[in-house]
């Protein structure tokens, strides 16, 4: 469904004014989304499809993947969780996964950012440079 | 025996074993040349991503959450839900002087069957010009060797010249002409017929010409011991409309290259209104303003 130029600057205006220092408000954001639900103004459908992408970009920011070659143990995974949330914020959301295939090491992904430790990476770049 | 594996040593201290912070984005769709990625929140107007397969892309357009890629060579094997890189670099391709008497795409790598060219320096495709109080006015002049254009019209070192004609009415002519002109007054310098005259060094940009065209210039100035002195950029008609859009700024650092040396050039864009159409190609395929 394309979206409006219109609904789109118009849920950016609803989702900054449910924001407060960089943090949603659930409670606002709620209340606001029942409200054009109920109201219907004109376009709503395209707000509410704009809000809906606002939201998942918030979220999508906020979600930690941290790969490891084998399972983390509790200090190694906790170190990890503090060293993280004193960089981006204590509101993260970490999703802890095991795939062998990167041999080694750890590859942890906080929103579009990306930390390439794996041993896999490591190699890849030692086989480009020769 | 031990030369090679101090070299392998060198190479190995060379990679980074540290833990390097890259920004990601997913590929969304794509389509026409085209890709729209998710994430991307560094990416930068005109810097290089990196896609799977060892393909660069182009972003061209930024929006909130998305950005608008053109990939800079064949992007078919791109399906949705890949991950791309930025690199954090600006488009840039390797100049030098080497890539005289060589056919190049607008990437900057040889298209001629000559081998791979060692490059002096990378050079962005987008720079700022130097200003009005950088230039010097005009005052040597160059000798397009036209009797009809040194008398009447003559054009000086520095200075812009808009060929503008009917089709088949010889344009490109008139270029190329030019261009062997210099070639022949250069060597007349070099032997001493010529005095006080500075070589002056060309780049021809074909942007959109069918390749039997751009392989009859190239050996046109072959045959005339032109091409020792010129570079051809060449962005055919069967190329992506990204790549003859970009062609002229491609040529153009490999003049800027040539002019930081100190060196006089002389560039030709042929032609300008097919990088127009395909200017408004990517731009309309992008979304971003087509321009005026």
């Amino acid at each position: 469904m394309k979206v409006s130029k219109v609904a789109q600057s118009t849920a950016r205006r609803i989702f900054r004014l449910c924001s407060k220092d960089g943090q949603v408000n659930e409670e606002h954001l709620r209340i606001a989304v029942t409200k054009l639900a109920e109201e219907k103004p004109r376009d709503y459908r395209g707000m509410l499809q704009a809000l809906r992408r606002l939201l998942q970009a918030e979220l999508v920011k906020k979600q930690v993947t941290v790969e490891s070659a084998v399972d983390l143990n509790k200090a190694t995974s906790s170190k990890v969780k503090k060293s993280l949330c004193s960089q981006y914020g204590d509101d993260l959301n970490f999703d802890f996964k095991v795939s062998p295939e990167l041999l080694g090491g750890m590859r942890i992904r906080v929103g579009n950012d990306l930390f390439d430790g794996s041993v896999k990476a490591r190699l890849e770049r030692l086989q480009e440079s020769l | 025996m031990s030369s090679i594996l101090q070299e392998l040593e060198a190479q190995i201290a060379n990679v980074s074993t540290s833990v390097e912070k890259t920004n990601i984005g997913i590929v969304r769709e794509t389509g026409d040349g085209v890709a729209k990625v998710e994430g991307l929140s560094d990416a930068q107007l005109n810097e290089m991503i990196e896609f799977p397969g060892g393909l660069t892309g182009l972003a061209l357009n930024l929006e909130e959450g998305e950005v608008g890629v053109v990939f800079l060579g064949d992007g078919k094997h791109i399906t949705e839900g890949m991950e791309c890189k930025a690199t954090g670099k600006l488009l840039s391709i390797p100049v030098g002087e080497n890539f005289l008497g060589r056919v190049v795409n607008t990437l900057g790598e040889p298209i001629d069957g000559k081998g791979d060219v060692s490059a002096a320096d990378q050079y962005p495709v987008e720079k700022i010009a130097p200003g009005i109080i950088k230039r010097k006015s005009v005052s040597v002049p160059l000798q397009t060797g036209i009797a009809a254009i040194d008398a009447m019209i003559p054009i000086g070192r520095g200075q812009r010249e808009l060929i503008i004609g009917d089709r088949s009415t010889g344009k490109t002519t008139i270029a190329i002409d030019t261009i062997i002109s210099q070639a022949n007054q250069n060597k007349a310098a070099a032997e001493g017929r010529l005095k006080d005259h500075k070589p002056v060094y060309c780049i021809y940009v074909a942007i959109g010409q069918k390749q039997s065209n751009i392989a009859r210039t190239v050996s046109i100035l072959e045959d005339a011991g032109a091409l020792d002195n010129t570079t051809i950029v060449a962005a055919s008609a069967s190329d992506s409309a990204t790549n003859q859009f970009l062609a002229p700024y491609s040529g153009c650092a490999f003049a800027e290259y040539l002019m930081d040396q100190g060196k006089d050039v002389l560039i030709v864009f042929d032609d300008l209104s097919k990088q127009a159409v395909a200017y408004r190609q990517v731009s309309l395929t992008t979304s971003s303003p087509t321009g005026t």
